[in-house]
């Protein structure tokens, strides 16, 4: 479902409309709209009787644009282009360059992906909603339109990937709905699903009136019902005895018995056909209009009972009631990615400009309220104006976030206090989120990284679909081939099952070590066996074994490239890479495993590592100053000043000693920091 | 120790103070002296009352919401609707029952102390997580500490070369060290089985240019640091994981995160998944004077097919858990250590038409073991279909006192967070289960 496209006006600018037909955005709208914002912020600070922190030098300007805009590190040429550029308008020209290039799609897909916590290779709906969110995000698919196409996403996922949304949560759908509230509106309810709110409005009542937009939906397939009953028919209109009797007294009898057992083989023929469809169940979603939600069976307060079916109110913003079933889900999508919904374009505005300067307006992100007082409140109204008006265009919107002069400010010297609202006078300091850091290695190493997607997935993706396609095409007897091999391993998977239990209890009552030892082989077979037999149960998931289904094992590709998340005992994870578990659970948090890989993993050794670009472009230059300079330039983004160089040059020039340099500048707080 | 007192206290002094209590002046040293000295500053009370026998937790966490009725609070006499395909079997226990994928903890009972009568109100994951973990609910304004990092504040490091609190296998969420300052965050591991990695100097490094390399790190740091260090706690925290990786390097104590260097026999013991590796690991760790080791074992979250599910993730529990027990119990170690199992809620009594069971905080079970507490109990219970608390109701706030109580450390110490607010281990008005301590 797609909103209408809205024209709106930034109006306080009183300037030319802006539409979708008008992007980019016009140098002077965003020139405009950027300005603004500083304006509403200055008279804010004045206000409060502080000023801006000063505009911040080149080099961390340029470093600060392009982990934040592309999320990795410029390379030596591209740090040496900018800094020796004398143009006025260089700054601009860079962000705009950045924005308009893959490599901000690679950085905003790794925060999206997190947000929606996407699991690559959950099930197999989990890659196709990986490429649909990539693509969405390459394509600048307004996020009202890709929030409205989640939420109303329904059938497989080879048909509507968006699907990826609601399966993310199989059979969970209240938890889906506490985090979609969350994630889209900023609005915490989850403990009133449970209970009435501690310490806001929200009852529980209100939690199921508002979560009975989802309770139609069932996860399995309407397709794969409508096939099994088709090859049902198909088989049983074959069988002979089918011509019609007459139905006069000796003959009813016998035409009733008839007809039960023809019913009786149906449903054993469809009993036989359906875990056919089992793993294809278990990638698509449907709506069923006569399943309602109903309250649940401790339900202890006054206005319902216990078991009582809940009719789907919307209680903020607009007011949808008597909602027909079946048009449930459309109207909810619909009333959340809306320009009306109170909370929508405020809590996507926030979350953007939270991802820009290291703290919302209103931080935490996620936890909106009637009487939420944003720092900056005219900012915060602007930014809501701003996003309407470019119509949920995320590039077009982080561009003016990032051409503020804001983003030019030395950053803020405190952390920011919980719960209490900051004054922007400049960026917050942030470390390098983990993907950021795997990144800019890839810089280290290879120099110019192509920052363009590879079409594995995507590949993969496609594969998938035809495997589907061909699946849906089966004849009735290949059905049936296919249901044996799936009731063979249901048989194994019920003998491995005992055989798990047998070992277990065998286990408990061993006395001696080698009794220990092989009650203990016998449950490790058992339980191998169990995992392969449940492997088996599922017929799409055994066709695709082993095919490839993410990038072989390659350590140059960007983060965004690898199947997510990323595994335990990773680089990535090490650095607080997103679990994929809860939204936006990436974090920045110091730990000592961090300290020792950057300290002694081979892989950040890039200086000695002879097949890196730095190692190989320092083994090149000739003298000390090239080298102190391409270090410097490489990981600062900056060229040593004159104390810097009088203290270091010594060191540029033995080999040994400058690796020893090159090492520390990985390890310091200046290379792991964004200021 | 008097309320507020703590956060006066300068670090090291309270560290060395901690250190004289405990083991006269010798910290970090041999082995023997580790675990031949009584516990630390227990109050006299708590020790007559039975609690400060403890000098380590292994806290196991069973991520997603545990099911009670399946596992520790089985119902044989309740309706199929409830009790579904689950037998209860006996334990060496008489009176206690445990659901029939355990039989391997049934030859524990004896040692084990199930607490049936939890009961919270917070029944999405994030929240109840954050509960149990810290005691206290979820706000804006602050970020508790869990409890490991209290347990790390509160009773101080036994190695010193060794961080107080490690995590294994912990999800990204984790409310991990709160408002405390970095040394108290837990050291996380993310797979056992590769331990804690990079701890050996990269080939061809010397001393000289190791040493030279951090020199030069600080040195390259110095005008950052004299512009963030103090405003900036992340800053802070970065120069102490380099300041501890590197002792960390030098300790001869490192080798506990290395489980090459534990006999097959006994990794076997342990079951080969992530999760009993891990429970291994955490012995280790203990042994070395590790304070607290939390391992959380992911994937309980049963809304469909919870038999099947239960088959499969229980007896991973169940060896590993027997297995740490027997473990504990054959080294002499399994009064100093008590081990935890807990989850964030337990779920739905009534089965679902998918098999599955919901979330359901009202009524679930940990278990406490080891460290003073009396085997072969059950504290606290639910009616007949394990849908109601009916005795002893326990919070999260209890659990998190009656973990201090067991190590002697004080439950209801306020420390105060930065914005100079009164917090303790113990919640807002935690009591500890002291019945259940020995």
């Amino acid at each position: 479902m797609v909103p209408t496209r809205r024209l709106l006006t930034l109006s306080l600018l009183a300037i030319s409309a802006l539409s979708a037909s008008s992007k980019p955005l016009a140098e002077t709208t965003v020139k405009q709209a950027a300005a603004r914002i500083d304006g509403l912020l200055e008279a804010d600070l004045r206000k409060a009787g502080s000023q801006p922190n000063p505009v911040a030098g080149d080099a961390t300007f340029l470093r600060r644009a392009y982990l934040g805009i592309v999320g990795r590190i410029p390379s030596e040429e591209e740090a040496r282009g900018f800094l020796d550029d004398q143009s006025p308008g260089k700054r601009d020209a860079l962000v705009d360059r950045l924005v308009a290039s893959p490599g901000f799609d690679s950085h905003l897909f790794n925060w999206t992906a997190d947000l929606l916590r996407v699991q690559t290779r959950q099930e197999q709906f989990g890659l196709g909603w990986h490429v649909w969110l990539r693509q969405s995000l390459a394509e600048d698919k307004p996020w009202d339109t890709m929030v409205a196409e989640m939420l109303g996403s329904t059938g497989h996922c080879s048909t509507d990937p968006a699907v990826g949304y609601y399966l993310r949560d199989r059979n969970m759908q209240l938890d889906n709905f506490s985090n979609s509230m969350q994630v889209f509106l900023g609005r915490q309810i989850g403990c009133a699903q449970c209970h009435d709110h501690p310490f806001d409005t929200w009852t529980q009542f209100d939690y199921y009136q508002m979560a009975a937009f989802g309770g139609g939906i069932e996860y399995r397939s309407q397709e794969a019902q409508d096939l099994v009953r088709k090859a049902v028919k198909e088989l049983s209109s074959t069988k002979p005895g089918r011509q019609r009797v007459k139905a006069d007294g000796k003959n009813r009898k016998a035409e009733n018995k008839r007809r039960r057992d023809a019913q009786r083989a149906n449903k054993a023929l469809g009993n036989q056909l359906r875990p056919v469809f089992r793993d294809f169940n278990r990638n698509a979603v449907l709506d069923d209009p006569g399943s309602m939600l109903r309250l649940p069976d401790d339900y202890q307060y006054r206005d319902g009972k216990p078991g009582e079916v809940v009719e789907a109110e919307t209680l903020f913003g607009e007011k949808l009631t008597d909602v027909a079933p079946e048009k449930r889900r459309e109207s909810f999508a619909a009333w959340v990615a809306s320009p009306e919904n109170p909370y929508f374009t405020k809590v996507i505005a926030n979350r953007l400009w939270a991802r820009t300067f290291g703290h919302g307006l209103v931080d935490p992100v996620d936890d909106w309220s009637e009487d939420t007082v944003p720092a900056h409140p005219e900012v915060m109204a602007y930014l809501e104006t701003t996003m309407k008006g470019v119509d949920y265009d995320l590039r077009q919107f982080c561009r003016i976030l990032f051409r503020t002069e804001l983003f030019e400010r030395e950053c803020l010297t405190e952390e920011p206090a919980p719960g209490t609202p900051l004054a922007f006078r400049g960026p917050g300091l942030t470390r390098m989120s983990a993907e950021q850091l795997h990144d800019s290695f890839l810089v280290l190493t290879r120099a110019s990284i192509d920052d363009s997607p590879t079409p594995t997935f995507a590949k993969s993706w496609d594969a998938y679909r035809e495997q589907i396609a061909q699946l849906l095409d089966k004849e009735t007897s290949e059905l049936l081939v296919i249901a044996e091999s799936v009731k063979e391993g249901e048989q194994l998977l019920r003998k491995a099952q005992s055989g798990m239990r047998a070992a277990q209890k065998q286990l408990a009552a061993a006395s001696t070590a080698g009794e220990r030892k092989e009650a203990q082989a016998a449950f490790q077979d058992a339980r191998r066996r169990f995992l392969e037999a449940r492997r088996q149960r599922y017929p799409i998931a055994m066709m695709q074994m082993g095919k490839k289904k993410g990038p072989k094992k390659n350590d140059s590709l960007r983060a965004s490239e690898y199947p997510a998340p990323f595994n335990p005992g990773s680089l990535v994870r090490e650095f607080g890479g997103s679990d994929r578990q809860t939204p936006s659970s990436g974090n920045t948090d110091a730990s000592v495993p961090q300290a020792l890989a950057l300290l002694n993993n081979p892989r950040t050794d890039i200086v000695a590592n002879k097949r890196s670009n730095l190692a190989r472009e320092l083994a090149r230059l000739k003298s000390p100053e090239d080298r102190l300079d391409c270090l410097f330039l490489t990981l600062f983004s900056q060229l040593p000043d004159a104390e810097e160089k009088q203290k270091y040059l010594p060191l540029a020039k033995d080999p040994l000693t400058l690796r020893d340099l090159a090492r520390a500048m990985v390890t310091s707080n200046r290379f792991l920091f964004i200021q | 120790m008097r309320p507020n007192q703590l956060d006066e206290l300068n670090r090291r002094d309270f560290l060395s103070r901690t250190a004289r209590t405990c083991f006269g002046l010798t910290i970090g040293g041999s082995m023997a002296k580790l675990f031949d000295s009584t516990a630390h500053a227990a109050d006299a009370a708590v020790v007559h009352a039975g609690g400060g026998k403890a000098k380590h937790v292994i806290y196991l966490y069973m991520s997603g919401g545990m099911t009670h009725l399946d596992t520790f609070d089985p119902k044989p006499d309740a309706p199929s609707e409830y009790r579904g395909p689950v037998e209860s079997i006996s334990t060496n226990v008489d009176g206690i029952q445990l659901g029939h994928c355990l039989p391997g903890l049934a030859k524990h009972a004896d040692k084990i102390a199930l607490v049936r009568s939890l009961s919270t109100t917070q029944g999405a994951h994030a929240e109840g997580k954050y509960l149990m973990h810290t005691g206290y609910a979820p706000r804006g304004t602050v970020s508790h500490p869990s409890s490991g990092s209290w347990v790390a504040k509160l009773a101080g490091r036994m190695n010193e070369d060794l961080p107080p609190f490690v995590l294994v296998g912990g999800a990204n969420r984790h409310p991990g060290g709160g408002f405390f300052e970095p040394e108290f965050s837990p050291l996380p591991i993310g797979d056992p089985a590769l331990g804690l990695q990079n701890v050996k100097r990269r080939p061809g490094t010397n001393d000289v240019s190791f040493t030279r390399q951090l020199d030069l790190r600080k040195e390259l740091d110095h005008d950052f640091d004299t512009k963030f260090h103090k405003g900036q706690k992340s800053v802070r925290a970065y120069n102490e994981v380099y300041d501890a990786a590197v002792t960390m390097m030098k300790s001869e104590d490192l080798e506990a995160f290395d489980l090459s260097k534990e006999p097959q026999e006994s990794r076997a013991a342990y079951g080969s998944e992530r999760f009993g590796q891990g429970v291994l690991l955490a012995r280790r760790l203990v042994e070395r004077g590790v304070r607290f080791v939390e391992v959380e074992y992911g994937g309980f979250d049963w809304h469909a097919d919870n038999f099947d599910q239960m088959e499969e993730k229980i007896p991973v529990l169940d060896q590993a858990l027997s297995a740490l027990l027997a473990d504990l119990a054959s080294r002499g170690l399994l009064d100093s250590t008590l081990v935890v199992v807990a989850t964030e809620f337990g779920r739905s009594p009534k089965i679902t038409a998918n098999a599955g069971r919901n979330h359901y905080p009202k009524a679930f079970s940990c278990l406490l073991a080891g460290g003073g507490v009396k085997g072969g109990q059950a504290y606290g219970a639910t009616d007949k279909t394990g849908s109601k608390v009916i005795e002893n109701p326990v919070g999260a706030a209890d659990f998190n006192a009656s973990i201090a109580f067991a190590l002697g450390v004080p439950h209801d110490l306020p420390v105060m967070s930065p914005s100079k607010r009164p917090f303790k281990m113990g919640g807002l008005e935690g009591k500890p289960i002291t019945e259940i301590f020995s």
